[in-house]
């Protein structure tokens, strides 16, 4: 494995991933030696010229807006889409015939249920809700009021220009957090007895057996598995779902009545970073992680 | 689909796209490996390029695959230069999905 990075210093998973993979700035291309596949992410022209000409490479989509030059269509095999309105958008801008869509996953070792027996069902649950505090503010501000009204323990954890309004207004009724890394979630997880958040936020969640609501640019209700395809299609984000607010206190009591195994089972069916990697061809040949 | 393997002295992993053929080879220290595919799939342009992708990369090799993951993290071009924490750039999800996929 190999990561080359255009910015390397504003990079910060540059150290711990540095114990799994090689790592380049990317004005050191020419050191990378064969390449079979590649993965661009945010590519821009300089990068994708830099890259190793015979080897074939996949664009990731994060966004589903991302507007790529011309140089970077050409350069991309393919372009993958993780949800089926980034598939839709992208099909206006990208060949059709280069689009794929996979729905990503997460790391089912890494995020897995805790040791502890779970106990007794608690009065008032320990419930996170994780977003960031920039865009659709509207609809974040509408969740977290509605979810103060909730028998919850509340904490809040994202960044954005909201944060010291949120710090303002409702500090003294939650715990406001702004930022853990990605690679130490999944320890922070294991504090909280349901979660609320979007897309990747709630499969972490599923996976490590906790119940989830998704709200993301909508509010989308409770995630169980009898609806979680339909959440998967706007990869969980609750995208022209618009549930009622009002059913918040039955949705996280209808969450709650899941258990441990039914949460990590959809994750697994639904949310494998393993069927994601099959599915876009690198899942049995990574190297194993020591 | 056919294969064929002939003695070869390199030893590194290479591949060689060949353009306009229906043979895509692979060398290996123990020689070449000769896989037919459909012509159109060689474009990487159809409905069949995923499959290509998939069968080249999954199926051909003995070691581990010479993944290489590359990305533009200059002024955080995902969130338009926001989200700066100390000197570096803090994207949860992108972040994660690389971490996810690297391990």
């Amino acid at each position: 494995m190999t990561l080359l990075v255009e910015g390397l210093n504003g990079f910060p998973l540059t150290e711990p991933l540095r114990k799994y993979a090689r790592v380049f700035e990317m004005d050191e291309a020419s050191h990378l030696g064969p390449i079979d596949l590649i993965l661009v992410d945010e590519p821009t022209d300089k990068l994708v010229m830099s890259l190793p000409a015979e080897s074939p490479a996949i664009c990731v989509i994060h966004n589903k807006d991302s507007v790529y030059s011309r140089k970077v269509q050409d350069r991309c095999d393919q372009f993958l889409c993780m949800t089926e309105a980034a598939l839709e958008y992208q099909s206006t801008k990208i060949p059709p015939g280069k689009l794929i869509m996979v729905n990503h996953g997460v790391d089912l070792e890494r995020f897995k249920p805790s040791n502890d027996s779970g106990g007794t069902r608690k009065t008032r649950p320990k419930l996170l809700f994780y977003t960031r505090l920039n865009r659709r503010e509207a609809t974040m501000w509408r969740i977290l009021e509605r979810l103060l009204l909730c028998t919850v323990e509340l904490t809040m954890l994202g960044d954005g220009d909201a944060f010291w309004k949120i710090s303002d207004q409702y500090g003294r009724d939650l715990t406001l957090i702004n930022y853990i890394p990605c690679h130490s979630i999944h320890n922070f997880l294991h504090h909280f007895d349901i979660v609320a958040s979007a897309g990747r936020g709630v499969l972490e969640a599923l996976a490590c057996g906790l119940p989830a609501l998704c709200a993301g640019y909508e509010y989308g209700g409770p995630v169980l598995p009898n609806n979680i395809r339909r959440h998967m299609e706007v990869n969980i984000t609750g995208y022209r779902m618009a549930a009622d607010l009002a059913g918040m206190p039955e949705d996280i009591e209808m969450a709650m009545s899941l258990d441990r195994e039914t949460c990590r089972l959809m994750a697994s069916e639904h949310g494998s970073v393993d069927t994601f990697l099959d599915r876009i061809g690198i899942g049995e040949k990574r190297p194993a992680v020591a | 689909m056919i294969c064929a393997v002939e003695a070869h002295p390199v030893s590194p992993f290479t591949k060689d796209r060949v353009s306009n053929s229906s043979f895509v080879s692979f060398q290996f220290s123990y020689g070449t490996l000769y896989i037919e595919v459909p012509a159109r799939a060689l474009s990487l342009g159809s409905p069949r390029a995923s499959m290509f992708f998939r069968q080249e990369t999954a199926a051909l090799k003995d070691g581990p695959m010479n993944l290489l993951y590359a990305l533009s993290a200059q002024g955080n071009p995902l969130y338009q230069g926001e989200f700066e924490l100390h000197g570096r750039y803090q994207t949860y999800g992108q972040h994660g999905f690389i971490y996810m996929t690297l391990l």
